[in-house]
């Protein structure tokens, strides 16, 4: 077991220096600059700030365009380099993670994580026991009326929450719930009774998914051996489903919930922008069109570790559920 | 869970249900207190005023900072005492000496002195700073030298502290406008004393302006700050003219969706939404007239042309352009109601400035003057918009316009912000639609631009008779006099047509009509301390 974490935190480690260098060179390759806008920035001024913060090309660099007629992102290399160094050395010594150029001036990558995280997280966890809640369930009913009306239904329900986007489920639980029930707001993060709506939207999708996953599931543990051997002796339906079948027919459920888990914690920029809920989600978005080189960075870099946390969790919790696993791994 | 847990969490929930149901919305919680909730659209990028540059950041800044001069709740052009209580000027308008509040303090309670303004100058002037509207304060003799490194010695730029309440400027012209000026947030004092203590003057990481730290000298200072979530201010009881101050705090929410903050509005949850979703606008005009404020605003609409590209370099080719746009069913179709006005300017008319008409929609003429230019049709042109679904609309009205009436087939590229602004800066477009909004009440807040090597020109046009007539309305102090001379200029350069003006903005918002002194004004700067309540819903 042991082993096994190791091996998952090397590879997961490895996974992430990766990630950093790729998003490294992805958000410098983009065209562009953090601080011009629509009035222009002068000239004169927009050389300082670029010798700030690192975009001013050096004359090497200039060399190298004249000279060898190198595209400037290519002569620009040596100075992403360095770059790259310093980068590594400040995440790793310093825990810093940049800052915000532009955008949210005067504050540091970390610190819009940390302001932003913790709202984007109690949604997530909120839409989560929501769909799990909802959706394991129904997928249960699902598989024991199997082609039934009750069936149909349920998973016609299921498509319904998968195919209809949070931009449109949204809005219409704004209208139609938020503005009738009067503890319910539309919008702002005020209290927990301002989770409601922004949860279920939220959560609506995986619900989904996790009902038919849990069908799937089920469907095939129902139609084993052992099961029927438990009908024939006369054990309750409910017993059966809840002590026997569930561990089996979750696996698939839970190699999901790993990444879905990590995509529904940090934050989901339209449903943040529907229900104006301070989380992580939008930064993603607003750093990347406003050229946000650290926020990008930093954001998927703590991304990376969300994700791989979860998938970790959701390896381990696998192998507590399946004793076929658990003997595979000490063979 | 045992029957009587059940009970209990049913009573729990039902007398819960019952308070919320009997309570009120929090607008009209929020308007018995005091405190006035905005819609303000988006996360400021910061509240130093001298590293910002935006709408929404003046929006917050006028609440908790004031210049030398205030604007008056009710008029345009109007400046009334704000951290001066006089004003005098030399007989050309080149010498002003500003007489400072002798009971004005900053919200921790220390005089605000007349060195406090030549230290926010000198400190937005500073090149190491990279103040990105440090050009704002050029007006001043020897700003610009300092500004771009020429002099080093703040001394030689004439601006100085006479002693602690009086503060001298010598301008380079006549500015008879230089009280509207002192408005702009440029040029706000900033408080020596904390801004030291953060960091060195020219720092851009100087944290003197976050929320635990910032201290001001308006009607209002900082209570909180969350990213993204809100920023409330509330009153600065060492305000000199804290008596007048009728709000107990103001709410600022980042609502960046439009949607959203309608059904916010609607919803009670706050006083004014800062605009009004076109498809929304007919809904609210229809149901809820008495929300709706449709008011003139300072800025207009423009198609940006690339007078260096083939084709676009013929003026007869760019008149046939802007002959065959049919405004008003532009607005009709683009803004949806919003109230616009067809332009036939660049610079929106004020009582003061008649602007040139020059711009008017003849699809006959633009056949004429298409045929003038000789253009073969070969060439296909590219009209460059952001990504946002307004900007598609208005760039396929145009598209089908010039199509219906030139027989032209003009592509549409669609960029992200940030990829926009780069290919407009590089002149690497060959029509764009672009905006302007004027910072101060003066038709130089869109004339001046256009002149050679401009920032914001963009356009590739330079004229040296355009810029002569500049030089000479910036040296002409009699008010009447320079306006017809900047007219002209305008003139001059509209009738090249290297813009092409379509609609002058209107500011379209919602306001809780509870909200009393909140007048239309053409800069939106509505002065917050003028700000009440009225006691019973009208």
């Amino acid at each position: 077991m042991i082993s096994l974490i190791l091996s998952r935190l090397g590879q997961s480690l490895l996974t992430l220096i990766a990630l950093v260098s790729v998003v490294f060179v992805l958000v410098r390759m983009k065209p562009g600059n953090p601080f011009q806008d629509e009035k222009a920035v002068p000239a004169h001024v927009m050389e300082k700030i670029n010798e700030k913060y690192g975009f001013a090309q050096t004359s090497t660099e200039l060399y190298l365009i004249e000279e060898w007629n190198l595209p400037p992102k290519v002569a620009a290399l040596e100075r992403y380099g360095e770059q790259y160094v310093k980068y590594w050395f400040n995440l790793i010594f310093r825990f810093d993670l940049g800052p915000c150029l532009k955008l949210y001036q005067g504050f540091s990558v970390g610190e819009l994580i940390e302001q932003s995280f913790p709202y984007s997280l109690i949604l997530g966890l909120f839409a989560m026991v929501y769909a799990l809640g909802v959706g394991i369930p129904l997928g249960v009913v699902a598989a024991l009326y199997k082609n039934t009306w009750i069936d149909y239904g349920t998973m016609l329900i299921a498509m319904l929450g998968i195919c209809i986007p949070v931009f449109v489920s949204g809005p219409l639980f704004q209208v139609l719930v938020a503005t009738k029930v009067p503890f319910i707001r539309t919008a702002g993060m005020e209290g927990v009774s301002d989770l409601i709506i922004p949860a279920i939207a939220l959560g609506l999708g995986v619900a989904a998914y996790v009902a038919r996953l849990t069908r799937g599931g089920m469907l095939e543990v129902l139609s084993l051996d052992y099961v029927r051997t438990a009908k024939a002796k006369g054990l309750p339906m409910s017993q059966i489903v809840i002590r026997h079948c569930l561990r089996g027919a979750l696996m698939p459920v839970i190699s999901y919930i790993g990444p879905a888990f990590a995509a529904i914690t940090t934050g989901s920029f339209v449903i943040e922008s529907v229900f104006q809920i301070p989380g992580m989600g939008q930064h993603f978005v607003k750093g990347v069109t406003g050229n946000e080189i650290f926020i990008v960075q930093g954001l998927a870099l703590f991304y990376g570790v969300i994700i791989m946390g979860a998938n970790l969790f959701s390896d381990l919790l696998q192998v507590w559920l399946n004793p076929q696993l658990r003997k595979d791994l000490v063979k | 869970m045992n029957k009587r847990s059940w009970s209990v969490l049913f009573l729990l929930l039902s007398s819960g249900f019952l308070i919320s149901c009997k309570s009120k919305k929090p607008a009209e919680v929020a308007a018995d207190d005091g405190i006035l909730i905005l819609g303000n659209s988006n996360e400021p990028k910061g509240l130093d005023p001298h590293l910002v540059s935006g709408v929404l950041e003046n929006n917050i800044l006028r609440s908790m900072f004031e210049g030398l001069a205030g604007d008056h709740p009710s008029k345009d052009g109007v400046a009334i005492p704000g951290a001066a209580e006089r004003w005098e000027h030399s007989a050309d308008f080149k010498q002003w000496t500003f007489y400072l509040q002798p009971e004005a303090r900053w919200s921790d309670g220390c005089p605000v002195n007349a060195h406090d303004f030549t230290y926010a100058f000198q400190r937005i002037l500073s090149p190491d700073l990279g103040g990105p509207y440090a050009e704002m304060l050029y007006y001043i003799e020897g700003a610009e030298d300092f500004n771009k490194g020429k002099i080093k010695d703040f001394g030689q730029v004439k601006v100085w502290a006479e002693d602690d309440l009086t503060l001298k400027l010598v301008l380079n012209n006549p500015m008879p406008f230089l009280p509207e000026i002192t408005k702009h947030f440029t040029w706000f004092p900033v408080p020596k004393h904390i801004v030291n203590k953060h960091g060195a003057m020219d720092d851009r990481g100087n944290l003197w302006s976050k929320a635990e730290n910032i201290v001001s000298n308006g009607p209002f200072k900082m209570k909180s700050h969350v990213l993204t979530h809100s920023i409330e201010v509330e009153r600065n009881e060492y305000y000199w003219d804290a008596k007048q101050v009728k709000l107990n705090g103001i709410r600022f929410l980042p609502v960046s969706n439009a949607y959203t903050e309608a059904r916010m509005f609607k919803d009670g949850l706050i006083h004014k939404a800062y605009g009004i979703p076109s498809e929304l606008r007919a809904h609210f005009y229809e149901n809820y007239p008495e929300w709706v404020r449709a008011e003139g605003d300072y800025g207009t609409r423009f198609i940006r042309v690339n007078v260096t590209k083939p084709s676009l370099n013929n003026i007869h080719f760019r008149k046939a352009l802007a002959l065959s746009i049919d405004r008003q069913l532009y607005i009709d179709t683009v803004r949806q109601g919003g109230g616009e006005k067809a332009a036939y300017s660049l610079t929106p008319p004020t009582e003061d400035y008649q602007p040139p008409k020059v711009f008017y929609f003849d699809p006959e003429e633009a056949k004429k003057s298409l045929e003038k230019s000789g253009f073969d049709g070969k060439q296909t042109l590219t009209l460059m918009v952001t990504d946002s679904d307004t900007a598609k609309r208005a760039a396929e009205v145009l598209q089908g316009m010039w199509r219906k009436h030139l027989g032209l087939n003009i592509r549409i590229s669609t960029f992200d912000w940030a990829t926009y602004l780069q290919r407009q800066h590089s002149l690497d477009y060959d029509l764009c639609i672009a905006g302007w909004l004027g910072d101060f009440l003066d038709p130089t807040t869109f004339l001046t631009m256009w002149t050679k090597g401009n920032g914001n020109n963009n356009t590739g046009w330079f004229s040296e008779p355009y810029e002569a007539l500049l030089d000479k309305a910036a040296n002409t102090a009699d008010p009447a006099k320079r306006f017809s001379i900047l007219a002209e200029a305008e003139k001059l350069f509209l009738e090249d047509t290297a813009i092409i003006p379509v609609f002058w903005f209107t500011k379209m918002y919602l306001l809780d009509p509870r909200v009393k002194n909140w007048n239309p004004l053409l800069l939106g700067n509505n002065p917050y301390k003028f700000i009440e309540f009225s006691t019973k819903p009208e």
